[in-house]
């Protein structure tokens, strides 16, 4: 990576797999994904559904094991469940997972809720456990008085800002953010989007930042990624991704978000049909797993899967044409 | 509509008032309850409300013998001129007793061991432990407990460790399979991922969450633990006479019909609103529980 | 059964319609006052967060709103001109027949023990002419090739979750065609979908509607599919309408605070940043402000705003708004807070 080079890297994935078996034969979630996020970064993983993006942010938690690859934490290789990983790296990697309703236990309150993270990994108990609950609560910009109900009685956005908070409690580095704002309304996503900026700011964390909101994604994190069918197909700084897509797939989900003004429209990719339907990934196409799909699709591209490659700096497409034009202007 | 609409003041005691509220709105429910609450006064105050307390126990007096309903004997006198209200009363202190009993060592040990099944599914404890229920399951209830007691001596005690013994599976399979659907929450993986301890994520993220459903059961249970008891009693291994027993008295008094009718009959009528009254609190309690996981 | 004489034109028009829930605490006022319109032939769009009452309101057009809890303190509903609300036998028979409605989640709206067949085929037995077997599946074979279904031969043998989300939401778009329904009512009906089978099926409904002439009502918090398929446009907050006019008004000229707020909340391809969203809650459905219910959070709430619910102001002859700020010319009376 050549222009990220000046800064260190947090995290580091190469040739990731991850393969689950159903009954109806082998689902390959995630296909031999690369990718690096740095220190202090906000890295957005898009991706529809069946991209495998949520597969590998379980991963990186340690939900599971993958079936190929390597992933380096800080150099370290995490690759394995958590029950099998150190305290301190843990403590490290926090998630806040989409549903605020379904990750809160709803018989216990506030306070027990952020009291466990707190025990678990930083090993705090009685008056000094009490200080670092409130001071959690406040960080995500809730009263004190809310640590002593049930999640029942505060509204989605709330919820999810104690998620943020229970991430934050043992002093992490590094959040994975599955869909965190997806299942609220616009005002409230505006808010708790805001709060992870700051804090992120504030505290120097890196997050990876996994959703399908093309346009949330345009505004918040510092370099975009997008899946399709378990491979990456492109990757960049953020402002270079979307005014410069590349990749075939990438384009065709550009083009097909409704937008809301007439300026937005002009940042759409022209002329590009939004064809067919995302194949089962049970039964994954040969070679590029867009081919299926892809108005310029090559012969090649229908059995010999792509590789990334560095089209300009920063700037990485997983796509034989655009390799093929890479190597005629190297 | 939020849920933030409707909640205020302090929390816990919101919850309770709402539950009760849903509770007391179908009558049905509240006639379960009023019953219950009505028989467990009367069985807890048997000595002090039954007319004729020694009735009880040892008592002969043939001159009263096999009298009618009066206004001295509410349900007339069995055939050793026994008070049959007073010996109903004290038996359904027996049933009751019973029925606690049961609950008392069969919910705890099914219970526990369902959690654990359920927590370690798809090892060799969860198949060891579950087929292990299997095999309890695979006899009737009535008929296990009949074993157990014909292993020991009839009597109070046994009977009820006998139906214990044939009651816990279905606690472990209730159990096992509420464990089994919240381990998929969140809250429960974001616990594991965390690194809590087995012990803390049964007792505290999953226990809390399971209880409804095993409170509802042992409502709608107590009613047919009486039911069995009863029969264990009828075929004469249950509670011994002279010791009074819903089930004994229902049995000895079918050779007295139909000239003396209230012999069997209302005891057999006092069982009927036994269990009645347990079922409908177990209805009611399942109503608002399940409404209220919503 | 008066004023039969409806203009033929208004299809559906709902006056003043307030509805309250009943709950333990008391009366949840869900909808306050709403007077909503659709013409022949119009498409509407209906924007606004969750809680605002647009599925209530969606509901009680299609008669399919629980009576208790839900209590109409208010209002009524014309179809075609009839009163909906008058609880005769005609009238829901009348709405049945002629309003479909598409839910956000198709897999809720399909029996996925019955083959797609059955559901097309139970629809098209209870239409005027029926026709033979063979007519029937020739009809539900034209339906399903109109909304673009790949393989609709196997589609009709399938059950429902043999089929992806985008599939099932093209088999109640179609249910609605072999229907031949005047008013398409879609809550939400691509959110559960992937972003580029949503614009698949947003062009879908666009085109069947434009086509065969069909009204449609499209809930939707997805901004830029209200702004690209519908002629006006409401938009809900909290109960109440705060804004309605033509799609080209309403999203070139906001007039209400909220509209502006949510507008402005709203993530941009163009990347303009992440905006502070608009602050505060949702007020009390239980015990209302007298006032306007987006006061406690409006930039640029008056004296007034927090005593007396604003009536509906005219800012144009195609737009008009629920904001004391905004006071030109006043429309109608409105029933007192």
């Amino acid at each position: 990576m050549s222009e990220a080079a000046a800064r260190e890297k947090i995290l580091e994935v190469s040739r990731l797999r991850k393969e689950f078996q159903t009954r109806q034969g082998t689902l390959v979630a995630v296909a031999g994904v690369d990718f690096a996020i740095n220190e202090s970064e906000i890295y957005g993983l898009v991706g529809e559904s069946g991209s495998g993006k949520s597969t590998v942010g379980s991963m990186i938690v340690g939900m599971y094991g993958s079936n190929g690859g390597e992933i380096l934490f800080r150099g370290e290789d995490i690759d394995r469940p958590a029950a099998k990983r150190s305290k301190e790296l843990k403590r490290q990697i926090q998630l806040v997972f989409q549903d605020p309703g379904g990750s809160l236990n709803p018989r216990q309150t506030i306070r027990q809720i952020l009291a466990l993270p707190l025990k678990l990994h930083r090993g705090l108990s009685g008056a000094a456990l009490e200080e670092a609950v409130q001071e959690t609560v406040e960080k995500v910009g809730l009263p004190r008085s809310y640590l002593d109900k049930y999640p029942q009685a505060i509204g989605g956005g709330e919820k999810q800002l104690i998620c943020i908070g229970r991430a934050l409690a043992p002093d992490p580095s590094f959040i994975v953010l599955d869909e965190p704002t997806s299942a609220l309304d616009v005002s409230i996503q505006a808010k708790i989007s805001n709060k992870l900026l700051e804090l992120q700011e504030q505290l120097g964390l890196s997050y990876l930042f996994i959703t399908h909101n093309l346009c949330l994604v345009r505004n918040l994190v510092h370099r975009t990624a997008i899946m399709y069918l378990g491979q990456l197909c492109e990757t960049a700084v953020t402002e270079e991704f979307f005014t410069h897509p590349l990749h075939p797939y990438t384009q065709m989900l550009l083009a097909s978000i409704p937008v809301m003004s007439e300026r937005e429209e002009a940042y759409k990719p022209t002329e590009v049909e939004s064809v067919g339907e995302i194949p089962n990934p049970i039964h994954r196409p040969d070679g590029c797993g867009f081919h299926t799909r892809c108005p310029l699709c090559m012969d090649r591209c229908k059995t010999e899967p792509p590789v990334m490659t560095e089209v300009s700096p920063g700037h990485y497409v997983s796509c034989h044409l655009h390799a093929n034009i890479a190597a005629k202007e190297a | 509509m939020s849920d933030k609409q409707t909640e205020q003041g302090r929390p816990r005691l919101e919850r309770y008032k709402r539950q009760w509220h849903k509770f007391a709105s179908n009558r049905l429910s509240l006639l379960g309850l009023v019953v219950v609450l009505l028989l467990i006064v009367l069985a807890v105050f048997a000595g002090k409300i039954a007319p004729y307390p020694e009735h009880a126990g040892l008592y002969l007096d043939f001159q009263s013998a096999n009298q009618g309903p009066s206004l001295q004997h509410i349900a007339g006198t069995d055939e050793y001129g026994r008070d049959i209200f007073s010996r109903m009363l004290f038996g359904l202190r027996v049933s009751l007793e019973i029925g606690l009993l049961v609950l008392a060592i069969g919910v705890p040990i099914g219970v526990l061991l369902g959690l654990i099944a359920g927590y370690h599914r798809n090892t060799w404890i969860d198949t060891a432990i579950m087929r292990f229920t299997d095999l309890f399951m695979a006899v009737p209830p009535l008929v296990l407990a009949l074993v157990v007691v014909a292993m020991f001596t009839p009597g109070f005690f046994f009977a009820a460790i006998g139906i214990a013994v044939a009651w816990w599976p279905w606690y472990t399979r209730l159990t096992y399979s509420l464990v089994t659907s919240l381990s998929n929450e969140m809250y429960v993986k974001y616990a594991e991922l965390s690194g809590a301890k087995s012990r803390h994520i049964i007792l505290k993220e999953i226990l809390p969450n399971a209880i409804s459903p095993i409170f509802t059961k042992m409502s709608l249970d107590m009613g047919m633990i009486i039911i069995i008891a009863s029969s264990m009693s009828f075929v004469g291994l249950g509670v011994q006479p002279p010791a009074p027993s819903l089930g004994s008295m229902v049995s000895n008094g079918i050779k007295f019909l139909p000239e003396f009718w209230w012999i069997p009959v209302f005891p057999a009528l006092f069982v009927v609103l036994i269990v009645l009254g347990f079922n409908l609190l177990g209805d009611g309690l399942r109503d608002v529980f399940a409404i209220e996981e919503l | 059964m008066t004023e039969q004489v409806r203009d033929q034109q208004m299809l559906l028009d709902v006056k003043d319609l307030s509805i309250s829930y009943k709950v333990y605490e008391g009366m949840l006022r869900v909808l306050q006052h709403i007077d909503f319109r659709v013409e022949s032939g119009e498409r509407i769009g209906l924007v606004g967060e969750a809680g605002c009452g647009k599925t209530t309101l969606l509901k009680t057009i299609a008669h399919i709103l629980p009576i208790p809890p839900a209590v109409i303190e208010t209002g009524e509903v014309w179809f075609k001109g009839r009163d909906v609300l008058d609880g005769s036998k005609a009238s829901r028979r009348s709405i049945r027949r002629d309003v479909s409605m598409i839910l956000q989640d198709p897999t809720a709206s399909l029996n996925p023990t019955l083959t797609i067949r059955s559901f097309m085929g139970d629809i098209l037995k209870n239409t005027p002419h029926p026709g033979s077997r063979a007519e029937r599946k020739q009809r539900m074979l034209e339906a399903l090739e109109k909304v673009s279904m790949p393989s609709p031969e196997r589609v009709l043998g399938s059950y429902p979750v043999q089929l992806s989300g985008g599939m099932r939401q093209r088999v109640c778009i179609a249910m609605c065609l072999l229907k031949d329904v005047d008013l398409i009512l879609a809550d939400e009906p691509t959110t559960s979908l992937d972003v580029t089978i949503e614009k698949q099926i947003l062009e879908l409904l666009n085109t069947l509607s434009v086509e065969n002439r069909k009204s449609m009502v499209l809930v939707s918090h997805a901004l830029g599919a209200v702004r690209t398929m519908t002629d006006r446009t409401y938009v809900m907050y909290a109960g109440n309408l705060a804004e309605e006019g033509t799609t080209a008004e309403i999203f070139d000229h906001p007039a209400h605070p909220y509209t502006e707020g949510l507008f402005e909340a709203t993530p941009k391809l163009s990347g303009e940043g992440v905006s502070d969203g608009i602050a505060g809650e949702l007020p009390s459905y239980l015990d209302p402000p007298p006032g306007c219910r987006f006061m406690p959070r409006c930039p640029q709430a008056l004296g007034v705003c927090a005593e007396e619910r604003p009536g509906r102001f005219r800012l144009n002859e195609s737009h008009s708004v629920a904001c004391w700020a905004r006071e030109t010319g006043r429309v109608e009376e409105e029933g007192n807070p």
